[in-house]
């Protein structure tokens, strides 16, 4: 895998799972309020700054434009595809941890 | 001039501190009056309060957003696209500070910033900012009055408590930009939680009033000057004297720059209560 593995915030992960197509900023929003059952909405100065950060690290990349268009639309680098994975794994992993605690826990309460 | 299309309203903008200038355009909103511009003033005048376009409009209620990024012209066609998709509409530009509105209802539903960390590094970026313009200005101040050729040769440089005094005033300032940038940040980590922040009234928000910055400011340069002169002024014996010299111009000069801003506001805000009164 990668040689740095980040914990990605909320909006970063739903961004990153939204690229599985190119899709412009808009695009974006309406993409990761439609994943999450209008949950969550992205404001568009948390996508810009999230956008920006990972273009930064290489994980997406700006197609390039047509002239006279303004909307930039993004796509998924295999950087930020190997991210996304990490990142399942992590919270994979975790949901592991969290389901043997939660039933030990409920042994714990059978025995007392 | 009686009904005019557009007004010009001055409201200072101070980084760390928007909810009065969010307050003052919503307010301004309810009036029938919209945020389309900014009055370009002169450079000599860029510390005065701002001045801020506004269009005739119906009073509608709407919700006001800054945001501060310093991003290329290519970019920024980009940017300021993705927020009106998203329902934001510009209302000014000023050197990256971005003035974002948009309806009160659709505000509620979904803010222009989600979540704290984006805040915050907004925050950030405006320290980033004042932090690169503090390391040119103030050593070259330091080098200019106290180490270059021109110190050695003008006695005036090197002996003027007037000189002294606003070197550290213009230091504590600065320092006192980047200290009220890091309460804000720490503000809105600290706030519990969105439904707090929104429970709580407007007028219950506890008021920090412009003099208290003022006073601040004075009295850290007043503590400071002595450590200064000791550092920076070679040969440099303590004289009471000196010290009352320096307090005098700090003080002086302070109150003579904020009764100046204070007037200048004055006279913006009669002017536009003016033409309030006249449509």
């Amino acid at each position: 895998m990668s040689e740095k593995a980040e914990i990605l915030s909320e909006a970063s992960t739903f961004i990153l799972l939204a690229l599985a197509e190119p899709l412009h900023g808009y695009g974006i929003i309406k993409k990761v309020e439609q994943m999450s059952d209008g949950r969550v909405r992205l404001g568009p100065g948390t996508l810009y700054g999230a956008l920006t950060k990972m273009v930064k690290k290489g994980w997406i990349l700006p197609l390039p434009v047509e002239n006279g268009a303004r909307r930039k639309v993004y796509k998924l680098t295999t950087v930020g595809h190997e991210q996304l994975q990490n990142e399942m794994a992590r919270l994979t992993a975790l949901i592991g941890y969290g389901e043997a605690a939660l039933a030990a826990w409920k042994d714990a309460r059978k025995d007392t | 001039m009686s009904n005019p299309e557009t007004l010009i309203q001055n409201f200072p903008w101070v980084s760390w501190k928007e909810d009065d200038f969010l307050d003052f355009l919503k307010s301004m909103a309810a009036k029938g009056w919209v945020l389309c511009g900014f009055k370009k003033q002169n450079a000599l005048m860029m510390w005065r309060p701002h001045g801020y376009i506004f269009r005739r409009a119906e009073p509608q209620n709407l919700e006001f957003r800054v945001d501060y990024r310093p991003v290329s012209k290519k970019e920024r066609g980009a940017y300021i696209q993705l927020c009106e998709d998203a329902g934001w509409r510009l209302g000014c530009a000023i050197k990256g500070v971005y003035v974002f509105y948009t309806d009160a209802k659709k505000a509620a539903q979904a803010d222009f910033f989600s979540d704290d960390q984006s805040k915050t590094s907004k925050y950030r970026r405006l320290q980033i900012r004042t932090m690169t313009l503090g390391v040119i200005l103030i050593p070259a101040m330091y080098y200019l009055y106290y180490h270059s050729w021109l110190s050695h040769h003008v006695s005036v440089f090197m002996d003027s408590p007037f000189i002294a005094s606003m070197t550290v005033l213009i230091t504590v300032f600065y320092l006192y930009v980047l200290l009220r940038l890091n309460l804000a940040i720490g503000h809105i980590k600290n706030q519990k939680s969105a439904e707090d922040v929104q429970g709580e009234p407007t007028k219950n928000r506890k008021k920090w009033h412009f003099w208290y910055d003022v006073v601040i400011i004075i009295s850290l340069t007043l503590a400071l000057t002595p450590l200064f002169g000791i550092w920076f002024i070679p040969n440099f014996h303590w004289q009471w004297s000196w010290y009352f010299q320096n307090a005098l111009f700090v003080t002086q000069w302070s109150v003579f720059m904020v009764l100046f801003y204070a007037w200048a506001n004055k006279q913006a805000k009669k002017k536009a209560k003016k033409v309030l009164e006249e449509t």
